[in-house]
């Protein structure tokens, strides 16, 4: 596994662009938001975790259609699977990797919404914990929906339709604590859920997705 | 001596109920079972959807509350029931045909999608209808609704992947992956009444509780869950019965029988 580590970030390392541009991207909606919203602070401040949250959805989204087709296409899978690798360890170092470079990055980012949107520190802090821990059901999920589409041609198109209904819900609860941190109340148990939810997903989904993933071998 | 050869005996058994159940399940053996049992499903469906919507439509007392508009109770209830149903029909098919291969759970499953995401959007459209004269807006953002809409997207997703992968070997098993996943979302959907304050009432019925409402309101209701269901099996065996005759028109008994209908 060390090996497999070393490789992928090598790769991510040597291949900026790709990871860079959801990135850019990510920004360039943040921007967007508040030119089309308009400058009133108040309303800004009430879709600041909206507008940062969306922008992260899809700026995940963005990158993965690729995340598996290099390794398919090349061969580098069927080796995985003969040299009697465990698959969904494979994939859970795979997308963690993917992660490093593209969500983490992202909840780092977050922190522009305090002076971009007028979030209070507070507010703020939330948000990136909420980010910080849904990024990587996010990019699990996503990671599930591109192995899955991953022997398609125009997989791009597929691939939002199927992740998206599968995202929404942490969409729900973490721009739902922003939210409750605004109005002063108790963050702590829907952070928690999320928390629980990001576990649960590290556990369960490396499976379904090594499932796809042999499924997308054998056709 | 004498106890392996019981166990491989005992093996045999399962081995002999296994391969029945394989027969039983195989595409041509399920074609001829089910299909007389559509014509019988759809004309007990419609007698039912007759009694139960005449019934509720006109013969059960007006709400004392909402007047005549909860009527559309009669539609709205047995869809959204059915919808979460099928997924959950979709799900376990998925898990059967990934676990044990069986390639006519996939078929089955591919019938009933497109069945399921109807009855979902009916639901949404019914419920739609009917939040306007009582909550004064077509739409709110509570946790039934949205979760129901996710549900919608899920089948469009579940159809799209069986649409995609139509012609390569091992068809709906990223369906039946996606399906299987997706099923979190039902419990959410059952309890999003309880866990968030919403517009949206609670259960109509429970297993473990007598209804609220009185017997005359909530007979028709059954009577039209229950028509729904049925309608719902009919239509999924049908286009089940269909599927199997597209997939196996090189099959000799395809031919055989579409000889004998042409004759």
């Amino acid at each position: 596994m060390p090996s497999v580590l070393r490789r992928e970030l090598l790769l991510k390392f040597q291949t900026p662009a790709g990871w860079l541009y959801p990135v850019v991207f990510f920004l360039m909606v943040l921007v967007l938001f508040p030119l089309a919203v308009g400058a009133s602070a108040k309303l800004l401040n009430q879709v600041g975790a909206a507008a940062v949250w969306i922008a992260a959805l899809l700026a995940v989204l963005l990158g993965m259609e690729s995340l598996f087709r290099a390794d398919v296409e090349d061969g580098t899978l069927e080796q995985v699977v003969v040299a009697r690798v465990s698959l969904p360890l494979w994939a859970l170092v795979k997308t963690a990797v993917h992660w490093l470079t593209g969500g983490l990055l992202l909840t780092l980012l977050s922190c522009l919404a305090m002076p971009l949107f007028g979030l209070s520190g507070q507010e703020t802090l939330v948000l990136a914990l909420s980010l910080l821990l849904g990024t990587p059901i996010l990019t699990l999920l996503a990671a599930l929906a591109a192995a899955l589409t991953v022997t398609l041609r125009g997989n791009g198109v597929l691939l939002p339709l199927i992740a998206l209904p599968l995202q929404l819900p942490v969409l729900v609860f973490a721009t739902g604590a922003v939210g409750l941190a605004r109005d002063q109340l108790p963050v702590l148990p829907v952070l928690l859920l999320l928390l629980g939810l990001c576990l649960l997903s590290i556990i369960v989904l490396p499976f379904a997705v090594a499932m796809a993933l042999r499924l997308a071998l054998s056709n | 001596m004498t106890k392996p050869a019981r166990v491989t005996a005992k093996l045999s058994i399962w081995r002999r109920l296994w391969q029945w159940f394989l027969q039983t399940v195989g595409p041509r053996h399920f074609y001829f079972t089910f299909m007389p049992w559509v014509s019988w499903l759809t004309g007990l469906a419609l007698v039912l959807l007759l009694i139960g919507s005449i019934w509720g439509l006109v013969f059960a007392p007006p709400d004392y509350l909402q007047g005549n508009s909860y009527r559309i109770i009669y539609i709205h209830v047995p869809a959204a029931n059915l919808a979460m149903s099928i997924y959950l029909a979709l799900a376990v098919l998925g898990v059967i045909r990934l676990v044990w291969q069986i390639k006519m759970a996939e078929i089955v499953a591919r019938a009933a999608a497109p069945v399921g995401f109807v009855v979902c959007v009916l639901s949404l459209l019914t419920g739609a209808i009917w939040g306007k004269p009582t909550w004064g807006a077509y739409w709110v953002w509570d946790g039934r609704l949205t979760s129901m809409l996710i549900l919608a997207f899920l089948y469009a997703g579940v159809m799209a992947l069986y649409q995609a992968f139509e012609n390569s070997p091992n068809q709906g098993k990223a369906a039946a992956i996606l399906a299987v996943v997706g099923v979190v979302n039902l419990p959410i959907i059952k309890y999003s009444v309880d866990w968030w304050n919403t517009l949206h009432q609670g259960a109509t019925f429970t297993v473990t509780e007598a209804p609220k409402m009185a017997a005359s309101m909530w007979l028709p209701l059954l009577i039209m869950i229950l028509a729904f269901y049925v309608m719902a099996a009919a239509l999924i065996l049908y286009r089940t019965c269909t599927l199997i005759l597209q997939r196996e028109r090189q099959s000799r008994w395809v031919q055989d029988l579409v000889r004998q209908k042409g004759a």
